[in-house]
């Protein structure tokens, strides 16, 4: 049940699209007195360039470093609830992540709760029976996420709770990272950086790299207070906060993207270790995928709309309702239009080859498309455009650089600069789908 | 953490996307003036290269017809460099923008005055020229000029001897013009003109070699040179 990249699946679709339109920008763009387009690119270059300004303030925050030594008696107690259903397949690598961990042992204790699964979860699970630092707990039918959660929350004891999927695996530093964090007693939660366990499909491949740059992005928008989504993998709690505000709820599937929102209404803070890692297993079929980013869009669209409109452009609400959500927003229509263009413009190519074909037949000479700088297009919204690839290049760059220590170019890039753009448009038009035609709407 | 809200970093990226836009409206204009530079050049080019190839005519005019000279005239680089250049400008701007147009006005001065002079020296050598003048536009009122324009494409790169005159059915210019009413075309595109007849409607290229027999005995002559030579 991974939840990782909701806040930033928004931006990484539009982040590709501005790389795939300063290839094949249309010519409709090439109209300076083109005001919505022009709108747009000012749009997208002011959230680029907010976010790259932070960064350069922040810079040293986000280096990776050892996990500062502490005393036990400095590490506060923590649960970790690893709600399951049906992850027989991986519950097992899961806890044992878990008791893995660089953490006192009688400070941590790990919560399984079956949530009435039909495989032979129960059954893995109960290899830790008996484990002093294991408790496992089981619903008879299948409530929901949030249902087990909130099982784990009212049976813990400890400082801290946190939440494992019982499809993700820890880092043995991670929570040696996430920690000290919460030696700022304003802190309420801390998320992890999480990244895909080893990516093998083309489609794992696309989303290892869209991970990788929402690490970065979500660094920053913890830099700015301005996180929205406490992921199921590894986020961590103050024990306390639920009393204040309340345990997990439905949440249109969306349990921790509402959570944080909870808390950003009530001005808890979260914070991100981005050198905490913890890795899960993503989809591997389309279809997987595409289930996946319905739920988290139409999630993030729901609570956003339904539960929390109030926060859209709110100043008392600061960076988080000032931009960090009215982008996500928007980012879904610049995203679309981007990516409107560039099927059009791949549509295009696809029928220069067809008549190429019928006039010719079938050719094997190949030959490398010829380049002139001379020809090259110099129109004012062109080269806005040529501007915000550049900056999401930098994006793209700094993000693996942050997870794996150094500068390094790969084929997943590839992958995702000319993939991405051409399924992401599918779960974002069937979310706002869902969202225009939702019947449970509650508007506040 | 950074303080929750702060309108002064806001009102800052507003003044640096500013900044960027004004940068690259500067930056995009200065390009720009350039570019009319580097056309008008082109087109002094051209001018330079139409009373080059007049010396040019009146020397070879004294030339013997084994010359390859007659062939290969001044202004075939010239068209060859232009022709690629056209083509991606087409593509990349439109084929209304105006620096489009007005190359391709010098453009199609310059293929008229390389064919008038390949047309001069065939007809003092008793020779057939092999040229094709292929009329097309691409204001949508040509299903097929696009497969046309590849099949001249793919032929002019394998026979060397072959000279491919493209012209813009709409461009307004009287040399056109006056090749129209010369030829007599309707407004059939494509057309091709094939040793001062036209036909329309799109061409295999098997139609075009059928209809211009020298090129295949050219091609083979020049298949079995090189094949020897390597032998």
């Amino acid at each position: 049940m991974p939840q990782f990249a909701q806040e930033n699946c928004f931006t990484q679709g539009l982040f590709q699209t501005i790389i795939q339109m300063s290839w094949h920008l249309p010519q409709l763009m090439d109209t300076f007195f083109d005001i919505p387009v022009l709108v747009l690119l000012f749009l997208t270059l002011y959230f680029e360039v907010f976010i790259l300004l932070t960064y350069f303030e922040d810079r040293k925050e986000f280096a990776r470093t050892d996990p500062k030594k502490r005393m036990p008696g400095q590490c506060p107690s923590v649960t970790v609830i690893v709600p399951a259903w049906n992850e027989g397949k991986t519950i097992v690598g899961t806890v044992e992540s878990l008791l893995s961990l660089n953490y006192p042992k009688d400070k941590l204790k790990i919560f399984i709760v079956d949530d009435g699964s039909t495989d032979d979860t129960l059954a893995f699970a109960k290899q830790f029976e008996g484990h002093p630092q294991v408790k496992i707990y089981a619903n008879e039918k299948n409530s929901g996420k949030y249902v087990a959660m909130n099982l784990g929350i009212k049976m813990a004891t400890t400082d801290l709770v946190g939440c494992l999927d019982a499809d993700s695996f820890v880092d043995a530093d991670a929570l040696m990272h996430i920690i000290p964090y919460f030696d700022d007693v304003a802190v309420m939660a801390v998320t992890p950086s999480v990244q895909i366990y080893t990516p093998v499909s083309l489609l794992q491949k696309i989303q290892s790299v869209e991970y990788m740059i929402g690490a970065f992005t979500r660094k920053i928008f913890s830099r700015i207070n301005g996180l929205y989504v406490t992921p199921g993998p590894f986020s961590i709690y103050r024990t306390s906060i639920f009393q204040t505000i309340g345990g997990f709820v439905h949440g249109y599937g969306t349990e921790d993207m509402e959570m944080a929102l909870r808390m950003q209404a009530n001005r808890l803070r979260i914070e991100n270790a981005h050198d905490a890692l913890v890795y899960t297993v993503s989809p591997a079929t389309p279809r997987a995928l595409y289930n996946q980013r319905v739920r988290w869009v139409s999630g993030f669209l729901k609570n956003a709309f339904f539960q929390y409109r109030h926060m859209f452009f709110s100043r008392s609400h600061g960076n988080l309702g000032m931009l960090t959500m009215p982008f996500a927003f928007f980012s879904i229509f610049i995203a679309l239009f981007f990516s409107a263009m560039y099927v059009k413009n791949l549509a295009n190519l696809a029928y220069e080859q067809v008549i190429k074909y019928s006039a010719l037949g079938f050719n094997l000479n190949f030959s490398w498309p010829t380049f002139d700088w001379f020809s090259l297009n110099i129109g004012f919204q062109r080269l806005v455009v040529y501007m915000l690839f550049f900056a999401t290049v930098f994006l793209i760059i700094m993000g693996t650089r942050m997870i794996l220590q150094r500068y390094v170019l790969t084929r997943n890039m590839l992958y995702f600069i000319l993939l991405y753009g051409l399924i992401a448009p599918f779960w974002l038009v069937r979310s706002l789908y869902n969202l225009v035609s939702a019947k449970e709407a509650r508007w506040r | 953490m950074k303080e929750n809200f702060d309108t002064k970093k806001y009102v800052v990226v507003f003044f640096i996307t500013l900044g960027i836009f004004a940068v690259i409206f500067l930056f995009s204009n200065y390009l720009y003036q350039q570019r009319l530079s580097q056309i008008s050049t082109i087109e002094s080019n051209i001018n330079l290269s139409i009373l080059e190839s007049e010396i040019q005519y009146a020397l070879l005019a004294d030339a013997s017809c084994d010359s390859d000279e007659g062939g290969n005239s001044l202004l075939i680089n010239e068209l060859n460099n232009l022709t690629r250049r056209l083509a991606y400008m087409e593509d990349q701007r439109g084929a209304d923008n105006v620096e489009v147009l007005s190359l391709k006005k010098h453009y199609s001065l310059l293929q008229a005055k390389d064919y008038l002079l390949l047309r001069e020296r065939t007809k003092q050598c008793k020779d057939k020229p092999l040229s094709i003048l292929y009329f097309y536009s691409n204001k949508g009122d040509c299903e097929d000029c696009k497969k046309m324009g590849y099949v001249l494409t793919s032929m002019r790169e394998d026979f060397d001897k072959l000279h491919v005159y493209a012209f813009d059915f709409n461009l307004g210019l009287s040399v056109i013009e006056t090749l129209k009413s010369i030829y007599r075309l309707n407004q059939e595109l494509p057309i091709l003109v094939i040793d001062r007849k036209p036909y329309y409607g799109f061409k295999t290229r098997e139609e075009i070699e059928a209809l211009i027999p020298d090129l295949l005995t050219v091609h083979a002559t020049s298949t079995s040179a090189t094949t020897t030579t390597k032998k």
